[in-house]
């Protein structure tokens, strides 16, 4: 048994940890942390990576091209390459973030390369400063997309434009070229963005682009004239010259106007048709053509020199319809033999004129002219003015004319018989 | 720190060798016994790397001054500039700090130093007016300063980086830059194999003035 | 000249000579802060600094974290008149890169990011160990003489210096931002002169072979 209490055992005790450790780790530390924030963020405000396919990509460079929106950088090509059969390259493009949601399925994409047209060079600046790649796309976002496919050329009217487009007709392009301006009054409203073939191939499709708010206009009482060139016209009244412009004698364009008031919203698969000057136009009320039209065609092989597209057709004195074309066809005989050359003058008439009422069908129609032409119905040239020469297609009742057939599914319009003149 | 009676007791008299990496003091071997690197008493062979590198480093300064440095082409037309028509320029655009900069790192520096370094080496051999003491700053400021003229390099290395925006503006390093670079590195080397503890054995060897 | 005195082994290590004029002084501790020139020719001998070593470790680390940092972001960026370049550390470092100029673009690396990183590095591997009190790893000589021979050829400072040259030559005709990158290195380099301040290198060669 002790009697002295024991001695303690002393132990150096460890100074504590933060005495310890020199304050200096904090430099390190927070080197770390600074790296990894500034890091991190970069990170998180990468946007959005977009693939655009193109077939050709001039100029564009991984790394510097930019994607612009209304001129403004908006993103990055980042890279390029092959699609996986080789047709198109597909560019990888980094977009930022906040314009990301925006491109759905209506979003477009070209390359901005410098264009001349009969507007003039556009895009210049794209020879110093390289080309770029354009987007464009409206302001409500839907299922955002990442696959596009970009388009060729770029777009004469820029898309998601406040303005409508519309489609019109014409016999032929004549100076009609993409980019010609489209005039009400005098004042640009809006472009021809397209000139292509119709299928039939006997006319010319144009699909333009009116601008917001001069849509407003287009009505189903409005109609277009072709602008280009001047006209002539040698009548009882006199000689009279129609040039609207020098600029639109150059360049060409369409004008319009509401003809008459009442017109109602245009619908859906609306085709106007392009008049050849603004007389003709306004004068085509009174013909109301967009309400029927009948298209035959007639085989005349006597000399029919002088008709011309635009000549009326008349019934018993009364216009229902005009010339649309002279066309040549070399169709093969169904037996097989080499096909004949033959020239033919379409027409178009509108049926009620005939007689027929309205509301009826083209076949309805069809059963009526075949019944008329058993009935001595034939076509025929004749002469409106000694003066001036002009020709007329005269539909003419003759029931002591030789039998005749009318040719209801000759191509490419049903073929009225005709008569010497 | 003490000093021992007598003249001046180096580590050479003393028949020792301080190893100049890691400062031991140690008798003569090939090795230092601490660190491994090679011990000399004093620098290799004496003066004639000196010599050599300075001879390298001024030969290559010629045509560091007679070819381009920056190659700019601006829309086309393309402009090359040497280091002395750099610094022209940049008087004549107005940026006279920093064509002092430029002057100073670029041709003052480069040509102090091959004449110092002349002059040290030479002053080994000769009689010369200034003192160890004066030697010994001069060295120590050679030394310092001699990294600091490959400044205009790197500036010519970011110019040629930053600046290329195609046919608009675009800059480029012209045949200068290299001879320039390497001119700086023999210098640096020269000087790096001037001992200066041969000062003092020449001061010791030959009475002051 | 007179007989040297003769100095056995256990006398050599009390000596240091001044390596720039050779004189011989007895070397003994000196007090942290304080510093031990030389007689003749006043250049510093020993001048340690205070928890040297925990703070070149924790310093140099800190440099090689940057370094990581600044290669890897942005660091400049040129726009005038609608045109824009960004350049990146080693975009300026493979500025030469045409033909014969090849060689000097590795050159141009080395100085500015390479050797610098090789110096640090080298700086932690020899002393890490003598932080936790182990005795000195494998070839921590060969790190620590590579550490010192690196010394005047790691440019790290020079070259942000040439870099605001560069800036400042072109501040008229465009604009330049600086990136995350351009800062973290002029932090880096502010850090690598702090780093230098604690080098002694009797110090340190004491405390690496003192654990042999």
């Amino acid at each position: 048994m002790t009697e002295t209490p024991e001695e303690m055992q002393v132990e150096d005790r460890p100074p504590p940890l933060w005495r310890r450790v020199s304050v200096v780790w904090l430099v390190p530390l927070l080197a770390v942390v600074v790296s990894l924030a500034v890091a991190w963020q970069s990170l998180s405000e990468r946007g959005v990576l977009v693939t655009i396919s193109f077939e050709e990509t001039a100029g564009i460079v991984a790394g510097k091209t930019a994607v612009k929106f209304r001129d403004v950088d908006v993103g990055l090509v980042e890279d390029l390459a092959f699609s996986a059969d080789l047709s198109s390259v597909l560019v990888s493009a980094r977009i930022r973030k906040e314009i990301a949601p925006f491109l759905d399925d209506d979003a477009s994409f070209w390359i901005a390369r410098p264009r001349v047209s009969p507007r003039g060079i556009s895009e210049l600046d794209t020879i110093v400063s390289g080309v770029y790649i354009e987007g464009s796309w409206d302001g409500t976002p839907e299922a955002a997309i990442v696959d596009f496919v970009g388009l060729e050329t770029a777009p004469e009217v820029r898309p998601n434009s406040a303005g409508t487009s519309v489609r019109l007709s014409a016999p032929d392009a004549g100076s009609l070229a993409a980019g010609a301006p489209i005039l009400f009054r005098g004042i640009e409203v809006g472009q021809i963005e397209r000139v292509s073939l119709a299928e039939t191939g006997a006319s010319v499709i144009v699909d333009a682009f009116v601008a917001a708010p001069h849509d407003q206009r287009l009505t189903t009482a409005t109609r277009f004239w072709n602008l280009s060139g001047f006209s002539v016209s040698l009548d009882t009244s006199g000689v009279t010259l129609d040039v609207d412009s020098l600029a639109s004698l150059v360049e060409g364009g369409l004008g319009f106007d509401i003809v008459y008031s009442g017109g109602g919203p245009i619908p859906e698969e609306q085709i106007f048709q392009i008049f050849t000057d603004e007389r003709a136009a306004r004068e085509s009320v009174f013909n109301q053509r967009l309400q029927q039209e009948l298209r035959l065609s007639i085989e005349f092989d006597d000399q029919i020199q002088g008709l011309q597209a635009g000549d009326p057709v008349q019934f018993r004195g009364l216009r229902v319809g005009e010339v649309e074309s002279l066309t040549i066809t070399a169709l093969e005989e169904a037996d097989g033999s080499p096909a004949d050359v033959r020239l033919l003058t379409n027409i178009v008439i509108n049926p009620g004129r005939l007689g027929l009422p309205g509301q009826a069908g083209r076949e309805a129609a069809l059963d009526y002219i075949e019944a008329a032409v058993a009935g001595g119905l034939r076509a025929r040239v004749g002469v409106t003015s000694m003066l001036t020469g002009a020709l007329v297609v005269e539909l003419a009742e003759m029931p002591e004319a030789a039998p005749a057939a009318f040719l209801r599914d000759a191509r490419p319009h049903p073929q009225l018989p005709h008569v010497a003149s | 720190m003490e000093r021992l009676d007598g003249p001046p007791l180096t580590a050479r008299r003393a028949g020792l060798v301080a190893c100049t990496q890691c400062t031991r003091v140690q008798r003569p071997a090939k090795n230092c016994e601490r660190c491994a690197a090679p011990l000399h008493a004093r620098e290799y062979m004496g003066l004639q790397r000196v010599w050599a590198w300075l001879t390298v480093g001024l030969l290559l300064y010629i045509p560091a001054n007679t070819y381009p440095m920056l190659l700019t082409s601006t829309l086309g037309s393309t402009s090359a500039s040497t280091i002395l028509g750099g610094v022209v320029e940049l008087v004549q655009y107005g940026s006279y700090f920093i064509a002092l900069i430029v002057f100073v790192a670029s041709v003052a520096i480069p040509v102090m130093k091959f004449a110092v370094i002349a002059y040290l080496a030479l002053s080994l051999k000769q009689m010369v007016p200034i003192s160890a003491h004066q030697r010994l700053v001069l060295f120590e400021v050679v030394e310092f300063i001699g990294r600091w003229s490959m400044i205009d390099v790197f500036v010519v290395a970011i110019l040629s980086a930053l600046v290329q925006l195609g046919f608009v503006a675009t800059v480029n390093p012209g045949p200068a830059a290299a001879c320039f670079a390497l001119s700086v590195v023999f210098t640096m080397l020269s000087a790096q194999s001037f001992d200066p503890r041969l000062i003092w054995d020449a001061s010791e060897e030959t009475p002051e003035k | 000249m007179s007989t040297p005195t003769q100095f056995d082994d256990a006398a050599l290590r009390d000596l240091i000579a001044c390596p720039r004029c050779d004189l011989l002084h007895r070397s003994h501790r000196v007090a942290d802060g304080c510093v031990g020139r030389c007689k003749r020719c006043h250049t510093p001998l020993i001048m340690p600094r205070a928890q040297a070593i925990p703070r070149i470790i924790a310093l140099s680390l800190t440099v090689l974290i940057l370094l990581v940092g600044a290669l890897y972001f942005p660091f400049l960026e040129l726009n005038a008149g609608g045109f824009s370049n960004s350049a990146s550390l080693l975009d300026a470092a493979t500025a030469f890169n045409h033909g014969l100029l090849i060689p000097l673009s590795g050159a141009v690396a080395a100085f500015m990011v390479l050797l610098p990183a090789v110096r640090v590095a080298s700086l932690v591997y020899a002393l890490v160990p003598l932080l936790f009190h182990q005795p000195p790893a494998r070839y921590s000589a060969y790190a620590l003489r590579l550490a010192n021979r690196l010394r005047p050829w790691a440019m790290a400072e020079i070259f942000i210096i040439g870099v605001v040259v560069a800036l400042v030559k072109i501040v008229d005709l465009a604009d330049v931002t600086p990136g995350p990158a351009f800062w973290a290195f002029s932090v880096m380099v502010i850090i690598l002169v702090l780093n230098d301040t604690y080098m002694c290198r009797w110090t340190l060669w004491n405390a690496l072979t003192a654990r042999r």
